[in-house]
């Protein structure tokens, strides 16, 4: 143990003996551990942001879509609607589904006074709005009434209420609002994951009041528990199309089973590009052995007097193998920064979230510990292999 | 004979080598660097070996410190049967009992004279006081108490030669070698060397001392002269009476080669 600690300060001083030659040794460490961490920190965000993108964000949720025929397809601007209030009751008679969230989305053009944007509008109902769990930083939510379609009221985010309410006078609930040219009362200011959205929600019962149709564009069903997924969106489909008067048929996209792709294929790639990163890391401890080699010649020397003056075998094994590891380890802690500090770059400008855990940072140290063992182990032995005569006659 | 019954009386056997011979292939040629020497060194004794280059008086001293082993004849250093050791007994033995001072110093250039007289302890197992307190007092012994945070190159010559036998001493070993230590000093350093060695044998060291030149010889109280890898002459001083004589004999000596 005393020894351990010996050889330490003697790796130490010796990695500060030779200050750039050890920078050089490290460099291709430091690239290898920062491109993994990197990668492997940019992969996961992504798959984190991919995710928390997917439309229906509950748990065990299925999309039902309409497909049509091909001569359905038309090129107006409005998508079609394919769902009525009728399919929504038919579809609650179905015993394994907990919620329906029915969703009605199009782009609108918002003013106020002089203020002018564009803005996607979501018709919603309360369900949806409960399990969105929108933060109202503003005002108030819908009352039952309002949700009833009893008044023109809406929703709005924070940022489409700063856009609008960039020049006097300034908005807020109760402020009315022009959508389409449809007169809206404000009743509250929400926030929304997305900084950049500029978004706006009604009650799906005013609908009617912007399109002249009640249809619903597009159905989302929750079951009890993820075992009911499959029965559920087979039942769906049956009563859907059963009752169905439309030349297309319906049918579920599964949003759990898009996830588990999702991820799968982000993870498949995370792992690809890591991988290819990991060989720099083989490069990189090659290169680590190779200085090790040239250092072990350069000091054949100084290891025939440490043997000359009764150090073992096992000493000089251990000196040069924590000289080696803790060049390594040194160069893996800079990769490390190098690599988050480029996750969190490219995080940035991305918008999504650096996912980086103590447990990658963990790994990428004990990691470079373990390479610098593993290519310090033939110099090392090389060293500690020399007979004291031979390396004290070494010139 | 008088002089041996004197040596016998107050002094047990420290080296005894029997039939000791090294051969080294050169290329194509065998050479036969040392012929079945056999030497008994006894506790106390200040041994200087002289003998022309290529005698095999270095190759001697690295079996007798242990860096190098014999291909035949037997070996017993303090009690212990050197060729049956393990490698590891080995290096205990380099450590524990073998002090060996090199003509070139051997000191390790980035550390300070106070890490390298260290170094020994540190294989020792010294703790870390100890072992600063040791080499502190073996500097301060060499008249270099006041250097320790030097490096070896901001000496001359003898202070480097003074770190090396500080270093050689701090396991207290059982002997010193020195293989022509003051080979690369000027003629003051090195009869303050000498001086040093002499002091260290009165108060009990064992010494065994390598060098070509008869004066540096002369600080011995047995003189080796060796030729062709054999002992040719061997002569033990008793006090001031044989100087003059021993000095003659080496006189004598480096005018025939
Ligand atoms: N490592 C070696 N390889 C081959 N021959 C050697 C080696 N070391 C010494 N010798 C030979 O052994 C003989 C004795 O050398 P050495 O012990 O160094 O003599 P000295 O120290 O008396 O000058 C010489 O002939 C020398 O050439
Ligand atoms: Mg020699």
């Amino acid at each position: 143990m005393k020894i351990l600690i010996e050889n330490f300060e003697i790796a130490i001083s010796s990695i500060f003996d030779h200050k750039l030659r050890s920078l050089l040794t490290i460099f291709g460490i430091v690239i290898g551990v920062g491109a993994v961490i990197g990668v492997v920190a940019i992969g996961r965000g992504g798959e984190s942001m991919l995710k928390s993108n997917l439309a229906g964000q509950q748990e065990n949720t299925l999309t039902i879509i309409y497909v049509p025929n091909t001569d359905d397809f038309t090129f107006e601007k409005e998508a079609p609607a394919y769902f009525s209030d009728k399919d929504i009751i038919a579809l609650r008679t179905i015993d394994q589904i907990k919620q329906i969230y029915a969703l009605n989305e199009s782009t609108v053009d918002v003013t106020y006074y002089q203020n002018n944007s564009g803005a996607s509008l979501k018709g919603i109902d309360r369900t949806y709005w409960n399990a969105v769990k929108a933060n109202i930083i503003e005002g108030r939510a819908f009352t039952d009434e309002e949700w009833e379609g009893g008044k023109r009221v809406v929703s709005i985010t924070e940022r489409l209420a700063g856009k609008l309410g960039e020049e006097l006078p300034p908005i807020g609930a109760g402020s009315i609002i022009y959508i389409n040219n449809e007169p809206f009362e404000i009743t509250g200011i929400y926030t929304s994951k997305s900084e950049s959205d500029l978004g706006i929600i009604i009650p799906r019962s005013l609908w009617p009041v912007l399109y002249d149709n009640d249809n619903i564009q597009s159905v989302d069903v929750q079951t009890y528990n993820a075992d009911q997924l499959e029965l559920v969106s087979k039942k769906a489909v049956d009563v859907l199309n059963s009752t169905s008067t439309l030349d297309g048929h319906y049918e579920v996209l599964n949003q759990e089973l898009f996830k588990t792709i999702l991820t799968t294929v982000t993870r498949v790639m995370t792992s690809v590009v890591g991988g290819i990163s990991s060989i720099s890391l083989v490069v990189g401890g090659v290169g680590v052995m190779n200085m090790m080699l040239v250092s072990v010649t350069e000091r054949t020397r100084e290891i025939g007097i440490r043997k000359a003056l009764g150090a073992s075998y096992q000493n000089i094994l251990i000196q040069f193998l924590i000289e080696s590891m803790i060049l390594t380890t040194l160069g893996g802690m800079a990769g490390i920064i190098i690599g988050l500090v480029f996750a969190n770059v490219v995080a940035y400008f991305a918008e999504w979230p650096p996912l980086i855990d103590l447990p990658i940072i963990g790994i990428g140290v004990l990691f470079s510990m373990v390479i610098g063992i593993f290519f310090g182990l033939l110099p090392a032995n090389r060293a500690a292999r020399k007979k004291p005569i031979e390396a004290l006659r070494y010139e | 004979m008088k002089d041996d019954d004197f040596y016998e009386s107050v002094s047990e056997a420290m080296i005894t080598l029997t039939d000791i011979s090294k051969l080294y292939q050169n290329g194509a040629v065998e050479v036969t660097a040392i012929k079945q020497i056999s030497l008994n060194i006894k506790k106390g004794e200040f041994v200087s070996i002289m003998g022309p280059s290529g005698s095999g008086k270095s190759t001697l001293m690295n079996i007798i410190g242990c860096l190098d082993t014999q291909d035949s004849g037997s070996y017993e250093l303090d009690g212990i049967q050197i060729e049956s050791l393990q490698e590891k007994e080995l290096d205990r033995v380099r450590n524990q009992k073998i002090g060996f001072i090199f003509q070139s110093f051997n000191l390790l250039p980035k550390q300070t004279i106070l890490r390298n007289v260290e170094l020994p302890m540190i294989y020792g197992l010294y703790s870390r006081k100890e072992r600063v307190e040791r080499a502190q007092l073996l500097l301060d012994k060499v008249g270099l108490g006041d250097r320790i945070k030097n490096r070896p190159n901001e000496l001359s010559g003898g202070q480097r030669q003074r770190v090396a036998i500080a270093r050689a001493l701090a396991m207290n070993p059982s002997i010193l070698l020195a293989d022509e230590p003051t080979g690369n000093l000027d003629t003051a350093s090195a009869a303050d060397i000498m001086h040093l060695f002499s002091q260290l044998n009165e108060e009990g060291t064992t010494v065994i001392l390598v060098t070509h030149d008869p004066q540096i010889a002369d600080y011995g109280t047995r003189i080796v002269l060796f030729g062709d890898g054999e002992i040719r002459s061997d002569v033990r001083k008793t006090h001031d009476r044989n100087v003059g004589e021993t000095s003659g004999l080496t006189r004598e000596f480096w005018h025939r080669t």
